[in-house]
């Protein structure tokens, strides 16, 4: 079983955008709308500053609370590589999980009234290539891979580099590393 | 990407209604069963707005949904660890109960009205007024109960079990409302069980509100409607908004004993952009200042006033009530909607 997750390395992610971009023109998600986005932080007083930009998005939970909450089946984890997806045909647009999303990585589109979120690519991971939003990077932030197979570059980092995942406490599982050191 | 509420004025007003037909028809039930001549008034009005309340509500609630034509998905489906889902089928159950309730509890006077000015349903309509017909029965000692001698055995076990349901299943409606935003981690200002045990309340006491407002309907369809109705649905009220003050004191110092999360959360009620609505609105107004004028009315410590001011105490406590109801919705759905995980 493949189980898909992302490594991400915030020291190297210089807030481009150019992964929205990519993710927005691959997807064609509406105008207004992202399925990733990045965040950043300035620390410290003037002149010692510091400043942290993380990229951000679905976390592809193991138990992921948008799935328990969704009344009607459709958020659901994909067999594929525990990818958390949403059957368009089968949501009633309720937002419950968008509540419910510890990571704020879901969007409603108003025009088809129903939820919107990131799919790990999963279109293009069938024919073996990466997310877009990796494939853009310029400057290698992501890497994307099976960590269920010690071979990939993802399971080599979680290995050899120390890494933390976001909001743990929720308890939902993320399956987004981000690297500390 | 925080910042916008997904969940707008449809999800506060149908909050709102589902709590406030859920009371009506547990008062209504309870009422109905103690068969008492005095708690009839409040037995036929609770059952009428019950189902019309809760439906209203149920309808801006598949209103709100992105896709209203599918929404018959949600009753393709049962998912156990979705409040939602489980909601949808209580509301489903509970209109059809509570619709049950209501025909079997309308007055044979309104339904022979109603005949009279529809000849299509007017057999119907008087089967059912001949059922429903009462007659007082003195009881030796205290209350007069009413009994329905033209119900046959089977339309009596209807009513009476129908009335029965209508009690767990209004709790349950009245409970889940709250549990629809305290099952939700990702919020800490919900994630408590107080907040299903405040809305159950908060349900409880908008309804004898209401039915306080109505009751003057009941005198005027010749069902009791007087003092003693009065006082039960005064004492009722009193009971349950006493009790909501006793949840929103330990939800304070619970959040403000709690993780990090939940201390940031309580800002919003304690500082920030929610604390005059919630504090001088939903406490103030909506709780203490109705709670004070239903117990001068209770105790009869009106009655010196002049009929105007009287009147003013008498209906302005239950409007008081109600809008305090509306405003704790108001306040959960979008304070809740401003706080996430830190």
């Amino acid at each position: 079983m493949a189980r898909y997750a992302m490594v991400i390395d915030p020291d190297r992610c210089v807030d481009c955008k150019a992964c929205m971009v990519a993710c927005t023109s691959e997807n064609a998600v509406p105008v207004g709308q992202h399925r990733n986005w990045v965040d950043s932080t300035t620390g410290g007083t003037f002149p010692e500053l510091r400043m942290r930009i993380e990229p951000e998005q679905c976390h592809h939970c193991d138990d992921p609370p948008c799935v328990q909450v969704c009344p009607t089946g459709a958020s659901r984890v994909s067999e594929t590589g525990g990818i958390v997806i949403i059957e368009k045909s089968d949501c009633i647009g309720c937002r419950y999980c968008m509540q419910a999303c510890p990571y704020d990585a879901r969007s409603y589109n108003e025009e088809l009234g129903v939820v919107d979120k990131c799919t790990f690519c999963s279109h293009r991971i069938l024919t073996g290539r990466d997310p877009a939003c990796v494939e853009t990077c310029p400057t290698n932030t992501r890497v994307f891979g099976d960590i269920d197979d010690p071979d990939s570059e993802a399971a080599r980092l979680l290995r050899t580099r120390t890494t933390m995942r976001k909001k743990e406490e929720a308890g939902s599982g993320p399956n987004l590393y981000y690297l500390v050191d | 990407m925080h910042g916008h509420h997904e969940w707008g004025w449809m999800i506060v007003v149908y909050l709102f209604l589902g709590g406030l037909g859920a009371g009506a028809a547990v008062l209504s039930a309870i009422s109905a069963l103690t068969r008492r001549q005095v708690l009839q008034g409040i037995a036929v009005l609770g059952a009428l707005v019950a189902p019309i309340l809760v439906g209203g509500g149920t309808g801006l609630l598949v209103f709100d949904l992105g896709q209203p034509l599918r929404s018959y998905k949600l009753f393709t489906h049962l998912n156990l660890v979705s409040p939602m889902s489980i909601g949808a089928w209580l509301l489903t159950i509970f209109l059809i109960v509570a619709a049950v309730h209501a025909l079997l509890q309308l007055p044979a006077g309104w339904l022979e009205a109603l005949a009279g000015r529809s000849p299509r349903l007017a057999g119907p309509l008087r089967r059912l007024a001949e059922w429903n017909r009462t007659t007082p029965e003195t009881e030796a000692l205290g209350a007069r109960r009413v009994k329905r001698e033209g119900s046959p055995p089977s339309v009596d076990f209807l009513r009476r079990f129908s009335a029965l349901l209508c009690i767990p299943l209004g709790l349950s409606v009245g409970i889940y409302t709250g549990v629809l935003l305290g099952a939700i981690p990702a919020r800490p200002f919900w994630n408590t069980p107080m907040v299903a045990q405040l809305f159950l309340f908060s349900a409880l006491s908008t309804a004898s509100a209401l039915l306080l407002l109505l009751l003057p309907l009941a005198a005027r369809a010749r069902l009791d409607g007087g003092e003693e109705a009065v006082r039960t649905l005064l004492r009722v009220d009193l009971i349950f908004i006493f009790l909501e003050l006793f949840i929103i004191i330990p939800y304070v110092i619970h959040g403000e004993l709690s993780v990090r999360s939940a201390r940031v959360a309580l800002d919003m009620i304690t500082g920030g952009p929610y604390t005059l609505p919630f504090w001088g609105g939903v406490v103030v107004v909506g709780i203490l200042v109705p709670m004070t004028l239903e117990l001068l009315d209770l105790t009869g410590r009106t009655h010196r006033l002049a009929l105007p001011l009287k009147a003013l105490v008498h209906y302005g406590a239950p409007l008081l009530v109600l809008f305090g109801g509306y405003l704790l919705r108001w306040v959960f759905v979008h304070a809740g909607q401003d706080t996430w995980f830190v």
